[in-house]
């Protein structure tokens, strides 16, 4: 079904040959708007998790997506134009160690990201986010197409994150198995490991045809059995295996707090009252000093939205991250948390502790599931998400 | 009754009576004038006395509910909390001495029970079951850094959580590089630390003695350089030294008179030793990165066995300028940007590389600790970079707090054989 919707975007993720064009990126914070404001295409790299070579760089007990992600820049660095990665954790910081001493011919930058959502904090974003856009430019010096800015790409971004909210009101919402897990998810992961225009216009035929389909009444009225609504909350969970597990049980996953979903999608860039034409009433301003305050403020912002963004469990704000959990939960009358984080991410293994606490004195049931990228034992996973799920039945 | 013993029996003590009341009255009785007085006889180095009464003196004053107590993480500016007249507990340094006084097992246990991963790095692990079972004083203050690692930053602000000190956690942000903006931005969030914190212990901020503080922390820095250049050729150390053992000095009470002072009995003492120091003594000199095991065992006597000495170690290297007095802020914003941890592993590699030169290393023992993962991340490259100048690097997984998680005679068989190849290079 997905390939008959996505076929272009997924044609152009089995394709990432020409190194010209595609910067490969790691984290929900690098602002995608950034990296395609020049005419380069970004990807979000997934890794290569099939393979153990990675093992001989860094240690067992070492995050299995940044193992991933190095087998692929290691093993295809000619995929890519340049990488961006961002200062998000140890992890990220020792991939970039590699990826300077064994990839030196393959240029990278690594982003600062605050910790904190403070106005000092935002003005130090906003001075990184230039130096980001600046190796951007320098990186795309021949392909830099005319009709490409700063301000298009930030429309293009906020059209693909519309969209992807849209999809899952729709997956959240929807009762007639129209759009199942395993489809939602991989339309996730095609949304950053394609053509972000080719995606765009490709998910908005297929959400046209959805929400058609759901106009027609169905030929048995009988309304189905609630399925349980779970919240998922983790890091990098981007697995097929998974979503496969959770495809076969009656169930929805609803207001899912992961690194490619809301916290990816849920960002909108107001960029509309920035751009005042009346300042520019005096015609001796040179026509350059006029885009570069723009950009100024288009940068300034973006990193306010990202900063501000639903945050992964690196920020520093402990306390409204559980709240907003909570609030998640009430409002959409979840009935268990499934806890997923990739093994050995130390920000979020911190961040469970206080969850599960503060989870069980609202009676929310939590299992707690640590997984090897991709390499995960399915059955033991399985099994345990299962008995998890029927446990809830019981409740429920 | 011999000094010994009396050490096992209140290890026996604590270890049973694992509270924080007992601990206090333990420090009270131990850390006396006159017991301490009797304590000094028993010491054969003036440097190794001077450690214990200083830390033990530290523990009485912090659990004696006088001061305003501050948490921090090991890389924060410790002239700052010092100047402010609060007294700095450094939660990673209490998870050492948990193992030391063989108290980890139940640390560790707490925080398994409270949904704490065994994973997690055991520093910071042993230090939050610690401060779930309430062992250390309560704090008013919490500050922590995201220097060097992902663990200090979220271990600290769960400790926040539980003591409800959200308005009293401050957390200092070092930006991965160093630059003009970064070095700004550092600064401001300092200065902004010092006058808020002072306006809460209501307390007029004081200038003055954070300058007091700045200069002790440069006194003391003078003196570990003396220390550091004569440790180039020195073997002969005094008894039980480790320069692992001055963390708490090196880090907690920097911009303290005691810091200074001890690091300047420290440099005496060396002079003496390396003055008395047969001139045909030579040893295989080993740099030691990350820390040590802090529970008992045998890796230094088997380097000493061996005819390798420790001579330099990461964490006792000093890698920063001497603050301008008159700058505070800038002065220790640019001591945190200073620290090769931050950032780009080529900040660590070359500082590395650099100790290794200027000491003329003869090998290199990287304690990959459990859980560390901004240090173990970068052994590979670390190796193939000293394999290049043909320096051995021995990438030696272990514990520094959990002796369960380490394997002793796997542990002794690779030093030992480390110890070999060394010397027959």
């Amino acid at each position: 079904m997905l390939e008959k919707f996505f076929k272009n975007s997924i044609k152009l993720t089995k394709n990432i040959n020409n190194k010209s064009d595609y910067i490969g990126y790691t984290c929900s914070y690098i602002p995608e708007e950034i990296l395609i404001s020049t005419g380069l295409k970004a990807i979000r790299i997934k890794g290569n998790n099939e393979s153990n070579l990675a093992d001989k760089y860094l240690p067992t007990n070492f995050c299995p997506y940044v193992k991933a992600v190095w087998e692929e820049i290691h093993q295809e660095s000619n995929k890519f134009k340049a990488v961006v990665l961002a200062n998000s954790c140890d992890g990220i910081r020792r991939l970039r160690d590699l990826v300077n001493y064994y990839e030196n011919n393959l240029p990278s930058f690594i982003l600062d990201i605050p910790k904190e959502n403070s106005p000092k904090s935002i003005d130090f974003f906003t001075n990184r986010l230039k130096n980001l856009y600046g190796f951007i430019k320098q990186k795309s010096n021949n392909s830099f197409k005319n009709n490409s800015s700063l301000q298009s790409s930030v429309k293009k971004v906020n059209e693909k994150r519309k969209l992807l909210l849209e999809l899952t009101n729709f997956y959240e919402k929807e009762n007639k198995n129209l759009l199942n897990t395993f489809n939602y998810f991989n339309i996730l992961n095609l949304s950053f490991s394609s053509d972000i225009d080719v995606f765009n216009y490709e998910l908005g035929g297929y959400l046209d045809y959805i929400r058609n389909k759901e106009s027609v009444p169905s030929k048995n009225p009988k309304p189905p059995n609630r399925p349980l609504k779970i919240m998922l909350v983790g890091n990098y969970i981007n697995d097929n295996n998974l979503w496969e597990i959770f495809n076969n049980l009656n169930i929805k996953l609803i207001a899912n707090d992961l690194c490619i979903s809301y916290r990816y999608f849920n960002i909108k860039i107001d960029i509309d009252n920035l751009l005042d034409n009346n300042e520019w009433k005096n015609q001796q301003e040179v026509k350059q000093d006029k885009q570069k305050k723009q950009e100024d403020k288009i940068l300034s912002a973006i990193a306010k939205s990202y900063i501000l963004k639903p945050s992964c469990f690196r920020m520093l704000n402990l306390n409204e991250k559980v709240s907003q959990i909570k609030d998640q939960i009430s409002s959409n009358q979840i009935d268990g948390v499934i806890f997923i984080s990739l093994k050995f991410c130390d920000n979020a293994l911190y961040f469970y502790p206080t969850l599960k606490l503060e989870l069980n004195a609202i009676n929310i049931p939590c299992l707690f599931l640590d997984l090897e990228y991709g390499k995960s034992s399915l059955g033991q996973l399985k099994t345990r998400v299962e008995a998890f799920i029927e446990m809830l039945s019981f409740n429920y | 009754m011999n000094i010994g013993f009396i050490k096992n029996k209140i290890l026996d003590n604590i270890q049973n009576n694992l509270n924080v009341k007992n601990i206090k009255y333990l420090l009270y009785f131990i850390a006396n004038p006159i017991i301490l007085s009797l304590y000094g006889l028993s010491f054969k180095s003036i440097t190794d006395k001077y450690l214990n009464f200083y830390t033990l003196q530290y523990m009485k004053e912090l659990y004696s509910g006088k001061y305003p107590i501050a948490y921090g993480s090991l890389f924060i500016p410790y002239e700052l909390l010092n100047g402010m007249g609060l007294k700095p507990l450094l939660p990673e340094v209490m998870g050492g001495f948990t193992a030391g006084l063989g108290i980890s097992n139940q640390t560790l246990t707490s925080a398994a029970k409270n949904w704490y991963q065994a994973d997690l790095c055991t520093f910071h692990r042993s230090a939050t079951g610690a401060t779930i079972l309430d062992l250390f004083p309560k704090p008013n203050f919490i500050f922590s850094t995201n220097l060097a690692c992902d663990a200090a930053c979220k271990s600290f602000e769960a400790m926040a959580k539980k003591y409800n000190l959200k308005d009293n956690f401050y957390f200092i942000d070092v930006p991965y590089n160093n630059d003009k903006s970064s070095i700004k931005y550092l600064a401001s969030q300092l200065e902004d630390i010092f006058y808020d914190v002072s306006a809460k212990i209501k307390s007029k901020p004081s200038i003055e003695d954070l300058k007091k503080s700045i200069n002790y922390s440069n006194e003391f820095r003078k003196q570990a350089l003396k220390v550091n250049t004569i440790r180039k050729e020195l073997f002969d150390y005094p008894i039980y030294y480790n320069g692992l053992n001055y963390i708490l000095p090196f880090f907690g009470l920097c911009g303290t008179k005691q810091s200074a002072n001890l690091y300047k009995i420290m440099a005496q003492e060396f002079q003496d030793k390396q003055k008395n120091q047969t001139s045909t003594k030579k040893m295989k000199k080993i740099l030691w990165l990350h820390l040590k095991p802090y529970y008992p065992n045998e890796i230094f006597v088997i380097l000493e066995n061996y005819n390798c000495r420790v001579v330099s170690e990461e964490f006792t290297h000093v890698y920063w300028n001497e603050i301008d007095v008159n700058e505070p802020f800038l002065g220790l914003a640019d001591k945190m940007l200073s620290n090769p941890l931050r950032g780009d592993g080529r900040n660590r590699l070359n500082t590395i590389l650099k100790i290794a030169d200027d000491y003329k290393i003869d090998g290199v023992i990287m304690f990959s600790h459990w859980g560390c993962r901004q240090s173990n991340g970068i052994a590979k490259i670390l190796k193939d970079e000293l394999t290049k100048k043909s320096i051995p690097l021995l990438n030696l997984d272990g514990d520094c707090v959990d002796k369960n998680n380490a394997s002793v005679g796997q542990t002794k068989t690779r030093v030992e054989g480390f110890a070999e190849i060394i010397n027959s290079i």
